[in-house]
C-alpha cells in the first residue's frame, strides 16, 4: 500500500525529522570494479545514501565521477560488485529474472539522456508499452496513457512517433512513459543533457511539477546547476565516493552566494 | 534498515503470460514501420536463397537434359542395330517382350514406332523384341529371329539358339574398364555438384546471418529499454523470434521463386522452352524450393535469436550502453 500523494506531502513539510520520511531506495557501501582488460577500474567505492519518498533528489557530479553507474545501481540496471541496493525494502541482488522484471516494469520508471523511445512506435504505444508489460487491459492502458501525455502537454500528440518531433518533447514523452506504472521512484539520468537551455529548464519545470503534484519521487543524475534550484537534496560524487549530502536550505544560501 | 519483503509470485506471473498475440502485433507493425530496412534484410534472405535454389534447380535442369538427351540418343542408335540386322522397319509387325521396361526401353520402342514399325498387333510378327530385365516368361514365338537387347538375357538366348531359332544378340557389351572408367566419371560429377552446392550453401548462410545479425544489433538499445520498462528475457526473444519467421518466410519465398525463374528462363533461352519443360522435373524441382525454404528460414531464425538472446541477457545498462 502506497501512501498518498498528500500524506508523502505532510509527511515531508509536516516534521523535520529524517527518520519518520519513507525509504523508497538505500544504498549500503555499493562498490561497482569494471574490468579495462587486465585493469580493474572502481566506477564505485562504497556509496551509501538512502532517496526518501516523494523527494527531488539530484546527484551531482563531473563526468567520470561513477554517477552513471551509480544510478544504474540504484534503478537496477546493473548489480553492484559488492554491497547492497534495497529498493521499497527488497534487495535487488537477491530478485531473480522475474522479479527483476517485475520491478523494473512498477516501481521504477527510466528517463534517460537520450530519451530511448522506441523509433517504430507512436506516442501513445510508448507510454502504453510499459503497462501492456504490466498486464493492464489495452482499452485502460491507452486510456491512461492518453492522460499522461495530456499531463505532459503533448495531448494533441498522440499519433506521433518520436522522429517526428523536437528533443524536448521526445523528453517529454520519456517523463509519460516514466510514470506509466506509478512507480515508487522516478531516476532520470541526465534528462537535459541533450537538450538546448530553454527545452532543458522546461523538462525541469516538468520534472518539478510532477514531484509537487503527484508526489513522485525523482532522482536525477545530472551536472546541469539548473537543477539545484528544485532540488531538495543533492548528492555531490566525486571519484566514486559520496563527497557530500546537502539539504535544500543549505543550497538556498550557497546559491545566494553565487549570485 | 529496511526490512526484507519478497514479491508475491502471483504478483509476478501477470507479467510472465504476456499473449503471443501482442508480441506478434508488435513485431508486424514493426516490420511495417520500418519498412526500408525490412526490406533490406528480405532482400539479403531472399538473395541467398535464390542463389542457393538457382544453383540447385540449374544442377537439376542440366542433368534432367542430358539425360534425356542420352535416353534418346541410345533409342535411335538400337533402332539403326536393328534396321541393319532386319533391313527396313516400316509396316513391320514386332512382338515386345518386356519385363519391367526401363525408361531406355520405352525411348526406344516410340522412336521404333515413329520409324513406322508396328509394335504387338497381333497379326503375324516378323521379329521379337526382347528386351529389360531377366529372362523373358512368355513364350517366344517358334519361327521368327529374336532381337535380344538385354545382355542378361543372354543366357536363355544362347538356350533358344541351341534349339535352332535364330537369335540376334543387339546390346552393347561394355569391358570391365569402360564400365569402371564411366563410373568414376560419375562419381567426379557427383563430387563437384556437392561442392559447388556446398560453396552456395556457404554463401547462403553469410548472406542471411549477416542480414539479421545486423537488424537485431542495431537494436541492442531498443532491447536495453524493453527490459528497462519491465520486459523478459523471454519477451525480447519471442519478439524477434517473430520477426525473423515472418522475414525468413516471404524472404525464402521470393528467393525460391526467382531461384527457379531464373534457370528455367536462361536454360530455356539456350535450349528451347520444350527441350528444357519435357527433360525437368517439377516434383524435383518442389523438393528442392522446400529444402530452400527450411534453410532459409532455419538460419534467419537462427541467425536472429543468438543475438536476440545475447543482448536481453546483458544487464540492461550494457545493452544500453552498446553502440554497434
Amino acid at each position: 500500500m502506497q501512501p498518498s500523494a498528500a500524506a508523502i506531502q505532510d509527511l515531508l513539510y509536516g516534521m523535520d525529522d529524517a527518520s519518520a520520511r519513507r525509504t523508497v531506495v538505500s544504498a549500503r557501501e555499493v562498490w561497482k570494479v569494471y574490468q579495462m582488460g587486465a585493469v580493474e577500474t572502481p566506477a564505485l567505492r562504497g556509496v551509501s545514501l538512502d532517496i526518501f519518498a516523494g523527494e527531488y533528489m539530484s546527484i551531482m557530479g563531473p563526468s567520470g565521477s561513477g554517477k552513471s553507474t551509480l544510478f544504474n545501481m540504484i534503478g537496477g540496471l546493473d548489480k553492484p560488485t559488492s554491497g547492497k541496493v534495497f529498493i521499497d525494502e527488497v534487495d535487488i541482488a537477491q530478485l531473480d529474472a522475474f522479479e527483476l522484471a517485475w520491478l523494473r516494469c512498477r516501481k521504477i520508471g527510466y528517463i534517460f539522456q537520450t530519451f530511448n523511445l522506441i523509433p517504430v512506435m507512436t506516442c501513445l504505444e510508448n507510454v502504453m508499452l510499459p503497462m501492456v508489460f504490466a498486464g493492464l487491459p489495452a482499452d485502460d492502458a491507452r486510456d491512461k496513457a492518453a492522460g499522461l501525455l495530456r499531463l505532459v502537454g503533448l495531448g494533441e500528440r498522440l499519433k506521433h512517433k518520436p522522429p517526428q518531433l523536437s528533443g524536448g518533447q521526445q523528453q517529454r514523452v520519456a517523463c509519460a512513459r516514466a510514470l506509466a506504472n506509478d512507480p515508487a521512484i522516478v531516476l532520470a539520468d541526465e534528462p537535459t543533457g541533450n537538450l538546448d537551455l530553454k527545452t532543458g529548464e522546461e523538462i525541469i519545470d516538468l520534472l518539478h511539477r510532477l514531484k509537487a503534484e503527484r508526489g513522485v519521487t525523482i532522482v536525477s543524475a545530472t551536472h546541469d546547476m539548473k537543477m539545484l534550484a528544485v532540488s531538495d537534496r543533492v548528492v555531490w560524487i566525486r571519484d566514486g565516493l559520496c563527497d557530500r549530502i546537502e539539504e535544500r536550505k543549505a543550497l538556498d544560501i550557497k546559491v545566494g552566494e553565487i549570485r | 534498515m529496511p526490512e526484507q519483503t519478497t514479491l508475491s509470485s502471483s504478483e509476478v506471473q501477470d507479467q510472465v503470460t504476456l499473449p503471443l498475440r501482442v508480441a506478434f502485433g508488435i513485431c508486424l507493425r514493426g516490420i511495417r514501420t520500418r519498412l526500408g530496412r525490412s526490406a533490406i534484410t528480405l532482400f539479403g534472405v531472399g538473395l541467398g536463397i535464390a542463389f542457393l535454389m538457382a544453383v540447385l534447380s540449374g544442377f537439376h535442369i542440366q542433368r534432367a537434359m542430358s539425360a534425356h538427351a542420352a535416353l534418346a540418343r541410345d533409342a535411335d542408335r538400337r533402332v539403326a542395330m536393328l534396321r541393319g540386322e532386319a533391313g527396313a522397319l516400316k509396316g513391320r509387325a514386332f512382338l515386345v517382350l518386356a519385363r519391367g521396361p526401363s525408361e531406355a526401353d520405352a525411348a526406344f520402342l516410340r522412336a521404333l514406332a515413329a520409324q513406322g514399325a508396328v509394335l504387338d498387333s497381333g497379326s503375324k510378327p516378323s521379329g521379337c523384341l526382347v528386351l529389360g530385365g531377366s529372362g523373358p516368361e512368355a513364350p517366344m514365338p517358334s519361327g521368327v529371329p529374336i532381337f535380344a537387347f538385354d545382355s542378361q538375357v543372354a543366357e536363355a538366348a544362347k538356350a533358344l539358339a541351341a534349339e535352332g531359332q535364330v537369335v540376334k544378340h543387339l546390346g552393347i557389351e561394355l569391358r570391365p574398364d569402360e564400365v569402371a572408367r564411366a563410373q568414376a566419371r560419375e562419381r567426379q560429377a557427383r563430387y563437384r555438384t556437392a561442392w559447388i552446392a556446398g560453396v552456395a550453401l556457404l554463401i547462403t548462410v553469410g548472406c542471411i546471418a549477416n542480414a539479421m545479425l545486423m537488424s537485431v544489433t542495431e537494436r541492442f538499445r531498443e532491447i536495453g529499454t524493453m527490459k528497462c520498462l519491465g520486459a523478459l528475457s523471454g519477451f525480447v526473444v519471442k519478439l524477434f523470434l517473430i520477426e525473423s519467421l515472418l522475414l525468413g518466410l516471404v524472404g525464402a519465398a521470393l528467393g525460391c521463386a526467382v531461384g527457379v525463374v531464373v534457370p528455367l528462363a536462361a536454360y530455356s533461352y539456350t535450349f528451347g522452352l520444350v527441350r528444357v519443360f519435357a527433360a525437368a522435373s517439377f516434383a524435383m524441382l518442389g523438393l528442392y524450393a522446400l529444402l530452400c525454404m527450411a534453410a532459409g528460414v532455419g538460419l534467419a531464425i537462427v541467425a536472429a535469436i543468438y543475438p536476440a538472446r545475447v543482448a536481453a541477457k546483458m544487464v540492461p545498462a550494457s545493452a544500453l550502453a552498446s553502440h554497434v
